[in-house]
């Protein structure tokens, strides 16, 4: 989970590679999403999955639709019933405006695949970190508020999942900039206090490279250190990028003592897309990074 | 055409753009532009993470406050304020509670829909509530008058356009004829458990209660009930507030990244400006990364700066200063190659306006008023495309 547009995507995918290799069977499960998991694979998806999109790696893109579909069948029995009763236009429009409806019925389709599918790891890119919350939030708030009767009973069999941190563990995703940070740390103690979820590792992406050697030099930390103009542009690009690390490791600093995970710092990349070769390089990172945690 | 033109003079400016970009901290540098050019403008934003407060160090800015920043407080810090600048929070529980104080007449309704368990629930669950507080209010505020800009931080949505179709969307939920003929009958008059009802409605509502359960329909069915006879105002106020941002005195900012995920949103956001008649005045692409100076031309400098830098270690630290300065050009191209892809994307005619990544949030009036003139003074040679 984490802020959008800090590199989720990607890392499921790499978590999922990772868990792969080890031998796993997985499913790669996206949420509402505009199917972008397997254009990182290289591949292109007409429809919602399943898909495979490599050896071990199964993907779906979760919809509220395909999510009614499954838990009203079960319920129904009978498609015939289930098309007269869902089907109709005002049934399925008043399901679409309430998402708390549509995050459980979603949920709920997960925890299905889960205690009923072959995998033996299931990868959720979980929406961005409000909405994302919120879908976590869902079940307990039903629990709560909701009167006794079938939505009850289904959140309760989906908190047992989500909350068994044998079963479950969150990861977040965070670049080292202020607001990502500030919003992981809340993130994290909203589903440590608030909502009691095993959390596993923190992701920081896009850490921009050190190149410098060890240490401090007068050209590059002494402001008032002299420059010649042969030298100047050279100094002054090594001061500014020397300020943005400088920078960086604040965020990260403060992100470690915001959360009680192990941080895993990924690479910036510099190009845009990333193709299996970055899922293959961020795995390495992650198997390296990884000791002895059970995450995968 | 461009950012000058809706500071200085629209009555209404819209700030959109996926989360995360800085819409609020450039909602705010707007506003104080205003203040500079000497008129009245309200930030208003529907966030509940605060963020307006944080810009502006305001840690003690409650939601629902209007707050002023006198011209006085302004000068004070060397902003050259001509006008008070004000700013407001709002939650949308709070907003809808504001909404169904003015326009329920009836108190004993007032009381049974405020108090009803779907009420809270509704104004930050069902989609499209928080859209439709937040436009209620700017409307409410234009129509009041007071203001001479206001300048509405629009809430971030995971779909760009969410914020002016939403409201469609929740009235259509609440409206429905056939979800009410589905529903209240039935629900209302209690008759749920009946094993045969005499319409096909019936027989749906049956199903669908083993499905959601016999009390939650029912209490929805209130619900939607207690909202029927106020949806005619509020659809004709939808209508008004629609036409008001389709007109002149309305001008739509986008804000955005050059950041390919964030780009490929708010070209899509652009897009769908377009499609409604609401043409974008000007497209902010924030934090782009500053391009390094220019390294002399040939070979010769090499030597003599991997000289003249001196110990420890002159080579070793050449080497990586070397390194420092591609890491900060290639950075500086890749966001330049976003910025020119993004510009393709919106071909349309509205003006572009980029601002350097700043090395530090914003936190208080003063690093606010660098961004202003970062986007204002020294940002004035932007192309319009």
């Amino acid at each position: 989970m984490g802020k959008g547009g800090v590199g989720k995507t990607v890392t499921c995918a790499a978590i999922a590679q990772r868990a792969a290799r080890a031998g796993k069977q997985v499913l790669l499960a996206e949420v509402r999403a505009p199917r972008r998991l397997p254009s990182l694979f290289g591949l292109q998806a007409k429809q919602d999955g399943p898909l495979q999109l490599a050896p071990g790696i199964q993907w779906i893109n979760f919809t509220p639709q395909a999510a009614l579909e499954t838990y009203a069948m079960r319920l129904l029995k009978l498609r015939a019933v289930y098309r007269a009763v869902f089907e109709q236009r005002a049934v399925r429009r008043f399901l679409r405006a309430l998402p708390s409806l549509s995050e459980l019925l979603m949920l709920g389709h997960l925890v299905h695949l889960i205690e009923e599918g072959p995998n033996d790891l299931v990868v959720l890119d979980a929406p961005s970190t409000g909405p994302g919350a919120l879908m976590l939030e869902v079940p307990q708030v039903i629990m709560r508020t909701a009167p006794e009767g079938p939505l009850r009973d289904g959140a309760e069999w989906i908190q047992r999942l989500l909350g068994d941190p044998e079963r479950t563990t969150i990861h977040l995703v965070v670049l080292p900039e202020e607001l990502p940070v500030s919003e992981a740390i809340s993130l994290h103690h909203r589903l440590r206090d608030d909502l009691g979820l095993a959390r596993g590792f923190v992701v920081a992406n896009r850490c921009l490279p050190n190149p410098f050697p060890p240490g401090q030099h007068p050209a590059v930390d002494d402001e008032d250190s002299p420059m010649t103009e042969a030298n100047a542009a050279l100094i002054l690009a090594a001061r500014s990028l020397r300020s943005r690390l400088n920078l960086q490791q604040v965020y990260l600093d403060r992100l470690q003592a915001g959360v009680d995970q192990a941080i895993i710092q990924l690479p910036e990349w510099n190009q845009g897309t990333f193709g299996t070769q970055a899922i293959e390089a961020l795995a390495d990172t992650l198997q390296s990074a990884e000791r002895g945690a059970s995450w995968a | 055409m461009g950012l000058s033109s809706v500071v200085e003079s629209k009555r209404i400016a819209l700030t959109m753009g996926p989360g995360g970009v800085g819409k609020t901290t450039l909602a705010s540098a707007l506003g104080l532009q205003a203040a500079v050019l000497g008129r009245r403008a309200l930030v208003l934003t529907i966030d509940p993470a605060q963020r307006l407060a944080d810009a502006l160090g305001l840690k003690d800015l409650n939601p629902g406050e209007i707050r002023e920043l006198t011209v006085e407080s302004l000068q004070a810090i060397g902003i050259p304020a001509k006008a008070p600048l004000h700013v407001s929070m709002l939650d949308a529980e709070q907003a809808w509670r504001g909404l169904i104080q003015r326009e329920v007449g009836d108190e004993g309704l007032k009381k049974r829909i405020l108090e009803h368990p779907f009420f809270v629930r509704m104004t930050d669950d069902l989609s499209g509530a928080r859209e439709y507080a937040a436009m209620e209010e700017l409307y409410h505020l234009h129509l009041r008058g007071g203001f001479d800009l206001l300048i509405l931080d629009t809430p971030p949505t995971i779909h760009g356009m969410d914020f002016l179709e939403s409201p469609d969307r929740l009235l259509d939920v609440l409206e429905q004829d056939a979800f009410r003929w589905l529903m209240r009958p039935a629900l209302l008059a209690g008759r749920v458990g009946l094993r045969v009802l005499n319409f096909h409605g019936g027989y749906v509502v049956r199903k669908l209660t083993r499905f959601t359960g016999v009390e939650f329909l029912r209490q929805l069915a209130q619900f939607i009930d207690l909202f029927s006879g106020l949806l005619e105002g509020f659809r004709a106020r939808a209508t008004a507030v629609k036409a008001t941002l389709r007109s002149a005195v309305t001008g739509f900012v986008v804000i955005t990244a050059a950041d390919p995920n964030l780009a490929q949103e708010s070209a899509f956001l652009h897009r769908r400006l377009l499609q409604r008649d609401l043409s974008p005045e000007a497209v902010i692409v924030n934090r782009m990364a500053a391009k390094p100076p220019a390294l002399p031309s040939g070979d010769e400098w090499k030597a003599q700066t991997s000289q003249a830098i001196g110990p420890p270690e002159p080579a070793a630290w050449f080497a990586g200063m070397q390194k420092a300065h591609a890491i900060l050009q290639r950075l500086a191209e890749r966001d330049q190659q976003h910025l020119e892809s993004l510009r393709q994307t919106m071909h349309s005619c509205c003006a572009f306006h980029q601002v350097e990544r700043l090395p530090v949030d914003i936190h208080d009036l003063t690093g606010l008023d660098r961004l202003r003139r970062a986007l204002f003074e020294e940002n004035d040679d932007h192309e319009p495309i």
